[in-house]
């Protein structure tokens, strides 16, 4: 069941570079609040079906934590920002200069506050690029498996189709190893009235 | 030698002792295993959505708990064990997240619940025993020959059910 559909050239093209641009401004938001530097890997632009989507974050069974966002307006979609749990400790410590029990409601809303203005800012260049509206709910943030985590869109999108699109961003944080992913989830059709928002075609739906 | 055969997602398997069956990180899903003791065979299925005539895109079967459910019993039928024998544990359904139950998202763990439990009840399958709802999720392990569910949650703490 690990099948994955192919995009044209232009598409996947036009999906990495709004990916890019989405997740550089995320990241450039990151390395101020961080204060180090940070590198980023071009995304990875792909149609999942279910099975093949838990395994992109290191597996389904892999402890993360995840701050989720829904958008909807022209648009609907999920970003999620996911760090592993260690990478979780490091963000919070380089946070607020000083350790604290990261599971704790303090150290939980600071992940949740990171993933706020990370989501923000990939939303922000998101609408900017394609003249969209789109509205941001609050994020949520969780810790769980990696399965149960991406199982959401899964059941958001899966109302509508067996495959999702997702555009993966993976970034790490200089000295702190902190590493992370921000990752925009949806239907094909969501992705298509985006992609005719740029003046590119389609995907087959 | 025995195996552990995996179920992925909106998907289903049916195993015999000694071999077990699993699914793994199940979140809002659910996992329903239905067995039979007399031939140690156990299906199961891990279901997103609980109903599949509100939904258009209903081709795959295994996604929804109406559907999923009938689907497993004929299965399970087909290898010659009546339904009348069958017994049933299930675990999922949690709230993911912490967004409120008035949105979809925060209440398609609950939904999942009531329709899986509505449609085993219908089917006269008895639920021997569950870990359902809750926010966390769930990995799931039969083995069809101890009737033990075991139950393994992000952290690794396990609880057999």
């Amino acid at each position: 069941m690990n099948r994955q559909e192919t995009l044209s050239e232009n598409v996947s093209n036009a999906l990495g570079e709004l990916g890019n641009i989405g997740a550089g401004n995320a990241a450039t938001s990151l390395s101020v609040i961080l204060k180090s530097s940070l590198t980023m890997s071009p995304p990875q632009v792909a149609i999942h079906d279910f099975n093949s989507l838990e395994n992109v974050l290191g597996g389904p069974d892999v402890t993360v934590v995840g701050v989720l966002s829904t958008i909807d307006g022209d648009m609907q979609a999920m970003i999620l920002f996911v760090v592993g749990v260690e990478d979780a400790k490091n963000m919070i410590k380089a946070l607020l200069d000083y350790e604290i029990d990261w599971q704790s409601e303090m150290g939980m809303s600071a992940v949740k506050e990171i993933g706020n203005i990370i989501i923000g800012s990939y939303v922000a260049s998101l609408e900017t690029l394609s003249g969209m509206k789109i509205r941001c709910s609050q994020p949520e943030s969780c810790i769980d498996m990696a399965g149960a985590i991406l199982s959401v869109p899964c059941i958001e999108f899966g109302k509508i189709s067996d495959k999702a699109l997702l555009i993966n961003s993976h970034f790490k944080a200089g000295d702190q190893e902190i590493n992370g992913y921000i990752m925009m989830v949806s239907e094909i059709h969501s992705f298509n009235l985006l992609l005719n928002k740029l003046g590119i075609g389609g995907i087959d739906e | 030698m025995s195996e552990t055969i995996r179920v992925g997602i909106a998907d289903m398997n049916i195993c015999q002792s000694p071999n077990k069956i699993t699914t793994i990180g199940l979140g809002s899903c659910i996992g329903a295993v239905l067995y039979d003791s007399k031939t140690k065979t156990a299906g199961l299925v891990h279901i997103m959505l609980p109903d599949s005539t509100k939904i258009k895109q209903n081709q795959n079967k295994m996604k929804f708990a109406d559907s999923g459910i009938v689907l497993l019993i004929e299965e399970l039928e087909k290898r010659g064990i009546p339904k009348s024998s069958l017994k049933a544990k299930i675990a999922g359904g949690a709230k993911m997240f912490n967004f409120s139950s008035s949105t979809d998202i925060g209440s398609i763990g609950d939904k999942n619940i009531a329709a899986v439990k509505s449609k085993l009840k219908e089917m006269g399958i008895k639920i021997v025993s569950e870990d359902v709802g809750l926010s966390y999720g769930r990995t799931i392990v039969f083995d069809p020959d101890t009737e033990e569910l075991t139950v393994i949650k992000a952290g690794k703490q396990k609880n057999i059910i």
